[in-house]
């Protein structure tokens, strides 16, 4: 070793500084470091997973959303289905309570108009008879003559001979 | 009876009123007989003793006297008769006994008429 230049206590007395600096730099940089290193690498980790959870959750909440979306839609379709299907049975009603009430009172009137000509036939009736009974009294009374009288009143009085006692 | 012929305008009346009944077909109604105006006497009219006699003409005494006999005949008993003319009447007799009425006038036997056209 001399012949190579290197000095046998030299050189374990540099491997001795070579240890100690090692077991220094090994209790002062290395360990922090590392533990530095550890506790990024696990905040890291946290985050990623946080952030993974996050997505999670929007998807989910998204998921969500175009649920509650969808079935809203589905209700309003449904809704507006049921209005119109309403309105048309409602329209439909209108109109046969409005053609009933109409026939009701076109036989209404059909029934008064029929009183009304019946009666007026009835008076008009009525009128032309008293009129011709009062015409047959004034001609009777203008053409018959005493002797008429007397025949009537004998063929009166032979038909109250058969009444009957 | 003789009778006068009818005016052209009383003609065409009746002749209207004729063919307006004909169409109700009330026309089958004729003037009551006689003898559906004529009613049995009433116990009551057995009791009475006056009868009130219309005619449209004065009666001879050849119809009171048989007036007279179908009276007593049907009620009974001989019944004083209170002869009253009445004009009105047109033909026929009105005889009212309490509460037995025989009215074959020829004006009782239009309104007959008339009320069952009516």
């Amino acid at each position: 070793m001399e012949k190579l230049g290197i000095e046998p206590s030299l050189l374990l007395a540099q491997i001795i500084n070579f240890a100690i600096i090692v077991v220094v730099l090994s209790k002062l940089l290395y360990k922090p470091i590392l533990s530095m290193l550890e506790k990024r690498k696990r905040e890291i980790e946290e985050s990623l997973r946080l952030t993974d959870k996050l997505r999670a959750d929007e998807e989910k909440l998204l998921e969500k959303k175009n649920k509650v979306i969808d079935e809203a839609r589905r209700e309003a379709v449904q809704i507006i289905e049921e209005a119109r299907k309403q309105g048309k049975e409602e329209e439909a009603a209108i109109v046969k309570a409005a053609r009933n009430e109409a026939e009701q009172i076109l036989v209404k009137g059909k029934n008064e108009l029929n009183t009304v000509r019946e009666k007026m036939e009835k008076d008009v009736r009525k009128s032309a008879i008293e009129l011709a009974t009062l015409m047959s009294k004034r001609l009777l009374s203008s053409v018959m003559t005493s002797d008429d009288k007397h025949k009537i009143l004998a063929k009166h009085l032979k038909e109250l001979e058969g009444l009957e006692a | 009876m003789s009778l006068q012929p009818l005016t052209k305008d009383a003609r065409g009346f009746v002749d209207g009123v004729v063919d307006y009944l004909k169409k109700d077909g009330k026309t089958r109604s004729s003037a009551p007989k006689v003898q559906a105006l004529l009613r049995k006497v009433t116990s009551q009219a057995h009791k009475e003793g006056t009868a009130t006699v219309e005619s449209p003409v004065s009666l001879t005494l050849g119809e009171k006297q048989q007036l007279n006999a179908v009276l007593a005949r049907l009620i009974g008993h001989s019944v004083h008769l209170d002869i009253r003319v009445n004009p009105a009447l047109l033909g026929g007799i009105r005889i009212l006994v309490g509460d037995w009425i025989v009215d074959t006038s020829l004006t009782h036997q239009l309104e007959l008429m008339g009320k069952q056209l009516i």
